[in-house]
């Protein structure tokens, strides 16, 4: 037991179980131990197999021969489990070779990631190529702040990347490098150890390309499993830039079998990819939705706490491109409700917008932020928003909202306009989708209020505070009490992208009526729900 | 022909007037699942066997079930007990009103509700306060072989002094898979469906529903005779009666969907009663055929059709009556003053 607790902390007890030697097809074991740490039995009882090591030679053998067994029902008898635990035990160590390769190759990048050169959890390669294509030449730039590797299809993608990540690196600064496609998965004894194992493998062409004394050189590997594509990539370095080329006076003098040799009984570093292409970003390359946004345009008029947050989740979502316009500033009293915080006070809404989702997505587009009123815009901007597939507008007051319906009803092609707001308190919200030229004037009413709101605020006093000090009115509400009208427009925005709104309409969100009561509100006779979201055909 | 469409009017009457609104399927759910734990704690507690299984059927689980004015529902949750498990302490098979008497004992244990549970002839039923009822229908799993010697599992339903061969859950496979079949295709087949419910709501008005015939008939007829329509369940609706309303001229005899029997035989009062509704109803719509019908009378028709004033309250959509509300107002200039408490909308 003292043995097993110096890579296995915890454990209380345990049971040596002895086994007929050579019983099993891993035969070198001959005796299991059966421990339990001082959480049992609200833990899972564990099975080591000392005998057979901790060099991955078995699979879901791991340090100290620590099996790794499915989990027992916490809720049953605990005899029962210790036998299942047992059992399953039996069973792995009983794995033919066939069955041993399969285990491995189905959970290749898992086994990859155990026998990673460093085993921090921080990947050092960041991949941002296509999965699914051949083995082919890609491109890679070493980020010295992050002490990472990114890899893209080709340097273009790779600098569009790196620039919304704030990097701007010159063309001199990103190299070529190899992109192999593995006929199957490694299994870890066939996992490479030294330079010359992947040298070997390259292209003769690719050889001084690739190969760049005096840096290190990252490779990718991927390979489909039974469950994905999976990658891999290790690092390769040479001796030192000096020693290869002692005798020329030019690299590329060097001959290529010798900078060849200068990898070639030198380890390779094994590292764990992080992927950030898009596919796998947004839903691991299992959502269907992605495929369908990623080629949309919206455009978010009106950057507050609603448009903001819906720009965010429409990125969250994998929405390719945004275009943001706002003329206001963030202010200390917006941030309570705003994705932005403190940090960026005093800017602008949709630059500073722009800049954190570039950040934050920057696989997506975006690349215009226009800092007026949707009034002021310049013609050519206007042609921008002319050829997104949504307009959203968001939050904005009737004159803009007036001046963009004019505006897009007017095109030849309108894009599809989504306008969502939140009644006093946010105690009602809603989002209106009109397609072709429905126009939201149609439901105004000569008060310039929807005629379709749920609350009515005689004087206004109730709905409306002053700030102190100041003309200015502000809404009491939260950012908790916003977050149905921002998912119910986000939903309906998405609904949209994927086709699956026919026709103009309108959702609702009926939030608490208690609200509008306790601050003399009061409720109109459509507000017929509590807590609830509907949709009504539009007008 | 005008060919006025009434997609949009028909869609916002499938949802608001027939389709079930989430919180009436929450509502539902829970009952539900408050009805089968009502039954295991009342077997627990006479210390007899559970069922294998409990399972919804019939309009509830199709996804058929539609609006009613009396708040008139009825939710079909069969249990199927193990044979074995369906005998007395002297180990002797129970009968099938017994089968029923048990399923019913366990549902009245705690006494909690005001109404009881009582033994009908098909199933057991809990009604509640609220007007809606939950059916059980008792089945027994009986295990026979097959020409090649295998298992094979039937269901029998307790039905009255008889085990009739039966399972409602194919009936909803026999639905859901069609369903299924019509959207993999180019088909809408959430057209069908609400097909489906716009026909049994038409069926079901105040005054026809203890007269009309059965959701499962309705069901296999729209089925039999369903019309697509893309992007027009108004039309759809229209050439699906019109063929169901043909069959019927010929027959009122409704083949079950799944066994070798029949739903309903010729001459049948309740399909009769149905066919009669139906003919009356095209007769009314065959105002759509007139070259100067508008939209007001298209509206007018489909509302004496589902005797609602639903269609024409909706406001006009594409102005060709006039009478639009229109803007509110006019564009002159970008540059207007500016209102500064939102006009009431904030984000």
């Amino acid at each position: 037991m003292d043995q097993l607790n110096k890579t296995h902390k915890g454990l209380v007890a345990g049971w040596r179980v002895d086994i007929p030697a050579g019983s099993l097809e891993l035969q070198e074991v001959d005796h299991l131990v059966l421990a339990i740490d001082v959480a049992f039995p609200n833990s899972q009882p564990r099975v080591f197999a000392p005998a057979a090591g901790s060099d991955y030679s078995w699979p879901h053998v791991e340090q100290a021969g620590l099996l790794c067994l499915r989990s027992s029902k916490s809720a049953a008898p605990i005899a029962d489990r210790v036998v299942t635990h047992l059992n399953d035990a039996e069973e792995l160590l009983n794995f033919p070779e066939t069955k041993r390769c399969q285990e491995f190759e189905r959970e290749f990048a898992a086994y990859w990631a155990h026998r990673a050169t460093n085993s921090s959890d921080q990947a050092r390669v960041w991949s941002l190529v296509t999965p699914g294509g051949v083995t082919r030449e890609v491109a890679y730039f070493f980020d010295a702040r992050s002490n990472r590797h990114v890899i893209a299809d080709d340097k273009e993608a790779l600098k569009r990347w790196l620039r919304n990540t704030g990097a701007n690196p010159g063309d001199k600064q990103i190299y070529p490098t190899w992109l192999f496609r593995l006929s199957h998965p490694w299994t870890p004894r066939e996992f490479p150890e030294t330079g010359d194992e992947i040298t070997k493998l390259l292209p003769p062409d690719m050889v001084r390309k690739c190969l760049e004394p005096g840096l290190q050189s990252p490779f990718l590997f991927e390979v489909d499993t039974k469950t994905g594509t999976a990658f891999a990539a290790v690092v390769l370095q040479a001796a030192e830039r000096r020693e290869v080329m002692r005798g020329f006076r030019n690299i590329s003098k060097v001959p290529p079998e010798r900078i060849v040799n200068s990898y070639a009984k030198r380890p390779v570093k094994r590292c764990k990819v992080a992927r950030v292409d898009g596919a796998w970003v947004h839903g691991r390359d299992h959502a269907t939705s992605y495929a369908s946004v990623k080629n949309r345009k919206v455009a978010v008029i009106g950057c507050g706490a609603i448009g903001a947050a819906l720009a965010c989740l429409l990125a969250q979502a994998g929405v390719g491109e945004q275009i943001l316009v706002d003329a206001d500033s963030l202010t200390t009293a917006n941030v309570s409700r705003h994705p932005l915080g403190m940090f960026h006070v005093g800017f602008n809404k949709a630059s500073r917008l722009q800049e954190h989702l570039r950040r934050e997505f920057p696989h997506l587009t975006f690349d215009h932020a226009y800092q007026r009123r949707f009034e002021w815009l310049a013609p050519k901007e206007l042609d921008q928003l002319a050829s997104a597939d949504l307009i959203i507008s968001a939050g904005i007051d009737f004159d803009g909202e007036a001046a963009l319906d004019h505006w897009r009803r007017g095109l030849t092609r309108p894009p599809a306009h989504l306008s969502t707001w939140a009644e006093a308190y946010a105690a009602a919200g809603h989002a209106v989708l009109l397609y072709g030229n429905a126009s939201i004037m149609a439901g105004f009413d000569g008060e310039e209020r929807p005629s379709f709101r749920l609350t009515d605020w005689p004087d206004e006093a109730g709905a409306l505070i002053i700030e102190a000090g100041c003309g200015n009115t502000f809404q009491p509400h939260g950012v908790i009490d916003l977050h149905p009208t921002v998912g119910m427009a986000a939903g309906l925005a998405l609904d949209m992208l994927l086709a699956k709104v026919p026709a103009s309409c309108r959702r609702v969100w009926m939030g608490d009526p208690a609200v509008v009561e306790a601050n003399g509100g009061i409720l109109r006779d459509t507000f017929t729900d509590r807590l609830m979201m509907r949709e009504f055909v539009w007008p | 022909m005008a060919d006025i469409d009434c997609h949009s009017e028909m869609r916002g009457f499938h949802r608001d007037q027939v389709t079930l609104s989430n919180k009436q399927q929450g509502e539902m759910r829970t009952r539900r699942d408050a009805g089968r734990t009502r039954l295991e704690n009342g077997l627990n507690e006479a210390k007899k066997p559970q069922p294998k299984e409990v399972q919804s059927q019939g309009s509830y689980q199709m996804r058929t079930m539609v609006q009613d004015d009396d708040n008139d529902y009825d939710i079909d949750d069969g249990a199927y007990f193990a044979s074995d498990d369906l005998k007395d302490d002297a180990g002797v098979a129970l009968t099938p009103l017994a089968a029923r008497q048990r399923v019913c004992d366990a549902l009245v244990w705690d006494g909690r509700l005001k109404q009881e549970a009582t033994v009908k002839r098909n199933c057991v039923r809990q009604v509640y306060a609220a007007g809606y009822h939950i059916d059980i229908p008792v089945y027994r799993i009986v295990t026979t072989k097959d020409e090649n010697d295998e298992p094979v599992e039937h269901y029998e339903l307790a039905s009255g002094d008889d085990w009739t061969r039966s399972d409602a859950r194919a009936v909803t496979r026999w639905f859901n898979g069609l369903v299924g079949e019509l959207n993999a295709g180019e088909s809408d087949g959430s057209q069908m469906r609400r097909i489906t419910k716009l026909t049994k709501k038409f069926a079901r008005r105040a005054g026809w529903k203890n007269k009309t015939t059965s959701g499962i008939c309705i069901t296999k007829l729209v089925v039999d005779h369903f019309h697509y329509s893309a992007d027009r369940d108004d039309k759809a609706l229209r050439e699906t009666w019109n063929a169901i309303e043909k069959k019927l001229q010929k027959s009122t005899e409704i083949d079950h969907p799944v066994l070798d029997t029949k739903l309903a035989p010729t001459g049948d009062d309740a399909v009769t009663f149905f066919h009669d509704c139906l003919s009356s109803a095209l007769k009314t719509l065959e105002v759509l055929d007139n070259s100067d019908c508008t939209r007001k009378q298209v509206r007018e028709a489909w509302d004496e059709v589902f005797d609602t004033d639903f269609f024409s309250r909706q406001p006009d959509n594409n102005g060709d009556d006039g009478g639009g509300k229109g803007s509110a107002m006019k564009v002159t200039s970008v540059e207007t003053a500016r209102r500064n408490d939102g006009g009431g909308r904030f984000g």
